[in-house]
């Protein structure tokens, strides 16, 4: 099957024609494993969560026609590997990029000392879409594509054509900025 | 923090910004302007076998293949993607260089990977203020460019991409898992050329190191199919396309003989020709093989040279039954020689005269003298010697030729133009200012140096709002004795940073110069870093209270370190400090000027242009010629309808208030930015001598579609206005 565009993908749902699941699994199928994969950190567990997220994309569309489709589709998986995970490992940090993610950027985001419960999670979102306003449309990929999307560094710099070298500086520095930017709005 | 905590932080990132992260595809990425380091041993290597093997001299155009579809040339007002106008033109020579010329320059840059690969030399050929020479400037650039003699190449680790004039790439080849050398990173794989065979067949060459060496291999590739028939080990000598096509000679060093491969047929491999021991720089073109040789001999071969007849030129018809060995060119001639495609060059030494000859092939008797100089004019007995049998590069370039001295002239001449009519001039860089190192001093800055001259009362700078002064001598990395494979890395967690005084650093600077004192500040503090990234420069500097921070320049631009007091070590400051610039005066920055400002959308999407950028307008007829040369580029007609929220004026309708009289005493800044959506507004904010400070009004939910706006700004004409002026983008939600 060619490649469809994201609109040909989501007539394809409309019509119920199960080729949407295929063309789904063909063009965002590897991104989501990855997305499933770095927050799982079991090869079984992420394929069955990218299963469990087209069903719930055959659920939500009809009615729902994204705009970002592609963005609409990660987020469930996300939000889906995010659950299974809470489910399977409470308040530890299991295995998974996101531990390794979690460790590089917990930091920046917070104080070491300040208490769970005092953490603005809204605020900090806020902060950190304004930040990532600010930054090059390279920068902010790699950016999302880590701490959102907890692919390793290698998956990004193959997704960005780029050096694992390149990726890892560019997310010191992001963080770095970061840091600063938060501490400039008196919320770190 | 817990996971869910940062889950849930994560969870609130814009659905605009995931979209554009699942979705990038980093094959369309825009360059983002990365400077390329290599390995020292690769550059060496790399050029002494290009130089050996290079007979890529310009040909006539092969058969063009049926997928080439030419952009429009730019117009000779147009500005291209070097800075210069008008189309440019790519020229290859005998050797490791391309040549480009467009209406106004001549650019002149290295092919080999190597340090060099981001200078190029760029002179006005019809220049005459300098007598018979003139001047090259050397200048970076951030475009590997490669040619086949036809059209222009931007190589990026695994990808060739097609440029046009303007810069605009098309992608045209891609290296794939099948080809050795794929999993290597950026730094160590790198392509190094480009050639047409035929139709939609190309060769195209690329390296990598291994071990001791650096292997060479080669791509036979159908640009049309993208098939890629075979990715070998190269030869030093270029493959050639059989004359009918369906083919291409290559010399297999394995086999020892020139071998013939199909198109069509992968696996045929006909042995066609023997490589003979006596046989020097061959040079495959269509059926033909060229070699020199000084004795030929051979019971299977009716032509014989003796020994005694000196250094000749020889041709083999490959596809002749008998295979016979026709001289070429001059019988017995001296050489050295460098065969190109319709022409032999010599060069000639004795008699206190050094000469460079040309001999047509299908006129081997008539010799043209090309130039002719007495060898103590250029050269003092001391260089005269080295210039016998030193390997030069010949370039043709429409109606100039162009080669290399062996040695730099007395004159500073480093290479010699030669012009249709015969006309001789020297090409050579402007001298170097004297030095002027002295006991209070630390060098010295000129337009064409990086060296910065810091006279006994120290020139005052600005970076970010900190008065500061450079302690130590500024040079580029490849100028020192830096050694590239040691990569420097800031370690946050070190508690004993090592901490250089005024005195010290003065003392050292004094002593060693700057590598040096940066080596003195690792070692004293015993300071183990590591740097992931190419670090071409670092320097040490002391602000007005006489704390010291350093510059780290690499290849995203320019961290920051400040040193802390309270922790005793380096903190990382900023990441890219948005300009520095230099008042040579020891003049203060001028105060921020009056201005007004209106924001015009101009839509016009274009890949691979470099946004923001700014022109200075202090003129009607500047202003004009702008116009003339964007407006097929951008819209400039009204966006929206009035009264409409997105409504704004079209560029056109408001040029009318620029008339002549208004540039009598106004200016006018143009600054053109784009912006991933539509909702995005601006306000300039400050306009200074050296800069334009505009806010991006971001809100929290945008349209999706890609916008250019040009932001007309009006200050009064007696603002100065500095040549390096730049744009500064500032963030800030609705």
């Amino acid at each position: 099957m060619q490649n469809l565009t994201d609109e040909e993908i989501i007539e394809l749902y409309f019509c119920r024609d199960q080729q949407a699941l295929a063309a789904t699994q063909q063009k965002y199928g590897k991104l989501c494993s990855s997305i499933a994969y770095g927050i799982l950190g079991s090869r079984e567990d992420a394929e069955e969560c990218l299963n469990d997220s087209l069903m719930k994309l055959w659920e939500s569309i009809p009615p729902n026609r994204p705009n970002r489709f592609a963005a609409f589709l990660s987020v469930i998986v996300r939000n889906l590997a995010c659950n299974r995970r809470a489910a399977q490992h409470a308040e530890k940090r299991g295995s998974g990029v996101i531990c390794t993610a979690l460790s590089e950027i917990e930091n920046t985001l917070a104080h070491p000392d300040t208490p769970e419960q005092s953490i603005d999670t809204i605020a900090l979102s806020d902060a950190l879409n304004r930040f990532l306003g600010t930054l090059p449309k390279e920068t902010r990929v790699i950016f999302v594509l880590r701490y959102w999307g907890n692919l390793s560094i290698k998956e990004i710099a193959e997704k960005c054509g780029i050096s694992q070298s390149k990726t890892k500086m560019t997310l010191l520095r992001t963080r770095n900025a970061l840091r600063k930017q938060l501490e400039k709005e008196e919320l770190l | 923090m817990n996971e869910t905590k940062y889950t849930e932080i994560m969870s609130g990132i814009r659905r605009d910004y995931i979209e554009e992260a699942v979705t990038w595809d980093g094959s369309e990425r825009k360059h983002s302007r990365e400077i390329r380091r290599m390995t020292l041993g690769i550059c060496g290597i790399a050029a002494s076998i290009a130089v050996v093997s290079g007979f890529l001299f310009f040909s006539a155009r092969k058969n063009k293949p049926e997928t080439r579809s030419a952009p429009p040339a730019l117009s000779e007002s147009e500005q291209n993607f070097l800075g210069g106008h008008g189309e440019l033109r790519p020229y290859l020579s005998t050797g490791d260089q391309i040549l480009l010329r467009d209406a106004e320059y001549c650019y002149m840059m290295p092919v080999a990977a190597s340090d060099e690969l981001l200078m190029m030399n760029r002179w006005r050929p019809d220049d005459t203020a300098d007598g018979d020479s003139i001047i090259m400037e050397a200048i970076s650039t951030d475009h590997h460019i490669l040619s086949d003699g036809e059209r222009m190449y931007e190589a990026e680790w695994r990808k060739l991409w097609l440029i046009d004039s303007k810069g605009v790439l098309t992608a045209f080849f891609t290296l794939t898992t099948d080809c050795p050398g794929y999993n290597l990173t950026e730094d160590l794989l790198m392509f190094t050329g480009v050639q047409h065979l035929t139709g939609d067949w190309y060769a195209i060459r690329y390296q990598f190191p291994q071990e001791d060496a650096v292997e060479l291999y080669e791509v036979i590739y159908n640009a049309a199919s993208q098939e890629i028939l075979s990715a070998e080990r190269a030869s030093l000598w270029n493959p050639s396309a059989t004359g009918d096509g369906t083919g291409y000679y290559e010399v297999d060093y394995e086999k020892g003989y020139v071998c013939r491969h199909s198109f069509t047929d992968r696996d045929f491999c006909e042995e066609i020709y023997p490589v003979m021991r006596n046989m020097s720089d061959l040079r495959l073109s269509g059926d033909k093989l060229y070699f020199t040789s000084n004795y030929v001999s051979s019971d299977d071969m009716d032509y014989q040279l003796s020994s005694s007849a000196g250094l000749g030129c020889y041709c083999i018809d490959l596809t002749s039954e008998d295979k016979n060995i026709m001289p070429v060119g001059k019988k017995g001639y001296d050489g050295p020689y460098y065969l190109g495609d319709s022409v032999i060059y010599s060069v000639h030494n004795g008699d206190g005269q050094w000469r460079v000859c040309s001999i047509r092939y299908d006129e081997p008797e008539t010799e043209q003298e090309l130039f002719s100089v007495q060898s103590d004019q250029l050269w003092n007995a001391q260089t005269e010697q080295d210039a016998i049998g030193t390997v030069l590069i010949f370039t043709q370039a429409d109606n100039l030729l162009i080669f290399n001295l062996p040695q730099p002239a007395v004159n500073n001449a480093e290479y010699v133009q030669i012009d249709g009519g015969m006309q001789t001039k020297y090409l050579k860089h402007a001298a170097p200012p004297e030095d002027v190192m002295g006991d209070n001093s630390y060098g010295y800055v000129t337009e064409e140096d990086d060296i910065l001259y810091i006279p006994p009362e120290h020139t005052a700078e600005r970076t970010d709002e900190i008065q500061c002064y450079r302690m130590l001598p500024y040079k580029n990395a490849w100028e020192s004795e830096l050694d590239p494979s040691v990569f420097f890395h800031f370690n946050e967690d070190r508690g004993d940073a090592p901490r250089l005084t005024k005195e010290r650093a003065k003392e050292i600077c004094d002593a060693y110069g700057c590598t040096e004192a940066m080596y003195a500040l690792l070692e004293e503090g015993g300071w183990d870093v590591e740097w992931t990234s190419g670090i071409l420069c670092m320097e040490i500097w002391l602000d007005d209270q006489g704390k010291e921070f350093i510059l780290v320049h690499d290849t995203d631009g320019i961290s920051y370190f400040r040193y802390d007091d309270e922790h005793r070590q380096y903190f990382y400051e900023r990441w890219k400090i948005p300009h520095i610039y230099f008042n040579h005066t020891g003049d203060t920055p001028s105060e921020p000027y009056p201005f007004s400002a209106q924001y015009i959308r101009t839509n016009g999407y274009h890949s691979g242009v470099r946004y923001p950028q700014v022109c200075i307008i202090r003129s009607r007829e500047e202003l004009d010629d702008y116009i003339s040369r964007n407006e097929s580029l951008y819209d400039f007609e009204g966006y929206g309808s009035i009264g409409e929220a997105d409504y704004t004026p079209g560029f056109r309708d408001i040029l009318t208030n620029y008339t002549d009289d208004w540039f009598e005493t106004h200016q006018l800044v143009l600054v053109l930015l784009e912006e991933t959506s539509g909702s995005v507004r601006h306000e300039v904010t400050a306009l200074t001598q050296h800069s334009v400070t505009v806010k991006r009004l971001v809100p929290e939910i945008g349209t999706e579609d890609m916008a250019e706006w040009h932001l007309v700004i009006e200050t009064d004409k007696d603002c100065q206005l500095s040549e390096q002026f730049t744009v500064q983008l500032e963030a800030s939600g609705i």
